[in-house]
């Protein structure tokens, strides 16, 4: 690194102050087609303030998260499931793995009608898209860690006599720091997935049902300061999974590559 | 990976060739078997006891048949959409990424200002576009292009800042300028990753794009006409345009995942682990 810590600092801060000086000006010269403006920094610090002081925005939040949460584990569930399916038995790994690749990138966002026609409107099929969404990544990087285990390790509790489940609870603690690296692509997505599906038609609660009464109130502002927010509740999120990796992994760090 | 040399000529490892004879064998007909049974027992339970909104993979593909007119149509749309938005935002996302990785007082600037932005869900962002430029292509665009320049971005920016410092040595010590050394030795060695990046701006395009059409306006366009099909009680349209999108989905990645082998022929690009 070439440049001084202050440097940095300074260099970072003046980038922040440019692009806020930019967002002002583009909030006042341009006017939409829909005749609106994008509103200005300033408006947006004062939704902010305001909304975390509204209960109703907590119990939004509240909401969404503990949809997000019930998807995010149910999908952990199955893809600790899958993730030992493919790492232990050739079989399901020659079935199962080609159908997790070429299913990963289907744009599951598009079942969600399907979903609330089977599940209704609501916390069901809203907890349904977040685990479809969340399953592949947790899955993918579940059996990343699995596979790259020392063979040693599970020789040495093969020939222990270790039963089959407690091997399985030794490679899963093994691959814990894979999870967590899962868990990191996962948890944004979660929170993201339940703010949108709230986002549709029939939805009645959370924040992204906020966000459509919002745009139906022509508060753009509020819009924003949503956004933010949930921008900084998603840092919240990904810190205390690094915390919690931090708590559970420390005896093995440094280890497992 | 070890290099062998055959007839002073450097060839890959047999490895590759063997472990594909051994996949076509064993894996193939397992996998294959492994759909078919899938297919086959959604196939009956769609015929006897399962709810009327499940319906079977025989007539999805039916209805896809005999829609093939209408969703062609709905996918160029709907295509469009997508194509113009991963194209300007990701192509922003790798030029700026690149630069950013490549040049240390451009990430000093800028670093922040990704840091800050880049959390906030682009998807929540679109009621208020649409409210400021109404449910137009412009809005659905903006918000496509802006949510798939940050995976390209991040992607390029990694990719450009840790390639292998030997390799921009010895252009350096080769008399290279620095706009060549960006040209022909960081952006290449950079490709492996800014293709991982460009994978999840695709997907994440697709998701945009579908979001930006099913919650309101006018159009054409596949997710139009999913939320207008999810609306009656006739399911076979709907699982086809679900089917379409799914499709065009999986098809569009495959091809990005092609010209990134095809672009990192000769490098190593990660296959597994891949997507977002």
């Amino acid at each position: 690194m070439r440049g001084s810590g202050t440097r940095q600092v300074t260099r970072g801060v003046i980038g922040v102050i440019v692009a806020v000086g930019l967002w002002w000006v583009a909030s006042v010269v341009f006017v939409g087609g829909g005749g609106g403006r994008i509103p200005t920094p300033l408006q947006v610090v004062q939704s902010i303030l305001m909304l975390v002081t509204d209960p109703d925005f907590w119990e939004a939040t509240a909401v969404t998260l503990g949809r997000g949460l019930l998807g995010l584990l149910g999908a952990l569930v199955v893809s600790i499931v899958l993730a030992l399916l493919l790492a232990r038995s050739r079989l399901a790994n020659a079935a199962l793995e080609p159908l997790v690749s070429i299913l990963y990138p289907v744009p599951r966002i598009a079942l969600f009608p399907l979903a609330v026609i089977a599940l209704g409107v609501g916390a069901l099929s809203q907890a349904t898209l977040v685990g479809l969404e969340c399953v592949f990544p947790l899955t993918v990087a579940l059996y990343a860690g699995l596979r790259s285990i020392d063979r040693n390790m599970i020789w040495l509790a093969r020939n222990t006599d270790t039963g089959r489940l407690r091997t399985w609870a030794l490679m899963l603690r093994l691959a814990l720091p894979s999870l967590f690296t899962g868990l990191r692509i996962a948890a944004p997505l979660m929170l993201t997935l339940a703010v949108a599906t709230q986002m549709f038609a029939g939805s009645s609660d959370g924040l992204g049902y906020l966000i459509q009464l919002s745009a139906a109130r022509i508060q753009t502002t509020t819009i924003f300061a949503i956004a933010v927010l949930i921008g900084v509740i998603g840092f919240l999120i990904d810190q205390g999974v690094v915390l919690l990796e931090r708590l559970t992994t420390a005896h093995q760090r440094r280890i497992s590559i | 990976m070890s290099l062998q040399v055959v007839d002073g000529q450097v060839v890959r490892p047999p490895a590759i060739s063997r472990f594909w004879s051994w996949a076509l064998v064993v894996r193939w007909p397992i996998t294959l078997v492994t759909v078919a049974l899938i297919l086959v027992v959604w196939e009956i339970a769609a015929r006897t006891f399962a709810p009327a909104y499940v319906v079977g993979p025989v007539q999805i593909v039916q209805e896809m048949v005999s829609e093939i007119g209408r969703l062609s149509v709905l996918s160029v749309y709907t295509l469009s959409r997508i194509l113009a938005g991963f194209l300007i935002g990701a192509s922003l996302g790798v030029l700026l990424g690149l630069i950013n990785g490549a040049v240390d007082s451009f990430r000093e600037f800028t670093e922040p200002v990704v840091s800050l932005t880049y959390p906030v869900p682009k998807i929540a962002l679109f009621p208020a576009l649409a409210v400021i430029m109404g449910y137009t292509d412009v809005s659905r665009v903006f918000i496509i292009a802006l949510a798939a320049f940050y995976p390209a971005y991040l992607a390029a920016a990694a990719g450009s800042r840790f390639v292998e410092p030997t390799l921009i040595q010895l252009a350096r010590n080769a008399g290279l300028g620095r706009a060549r050394i960006f040209l022909s030795v960081i952006t290449p060695a950079a490709m492996p990753r800014v293709f991982t990046g460009l994978r999840i701006s695709l997907a994440v395009s697709f998701v945009l794009a579908y979001v930006a059409e099913a919650l309101g306006g006018t159009g054409q366009g596949l997710g139009f006409r999913i939320v207008f099909v999810a609306q009656t009680d006739n399911y076979a349209p709907l699982y086809a345009a679900i089917a379409c999108f799914a499709l065009l989905g999986v098809l569009g990645d495959r091809l990005l995942l092609w010209i990134g082998r095809w672009v990192t022929r000769g490098q190593e690009l990660e296959v597994i682990g891949d997507a977002r």
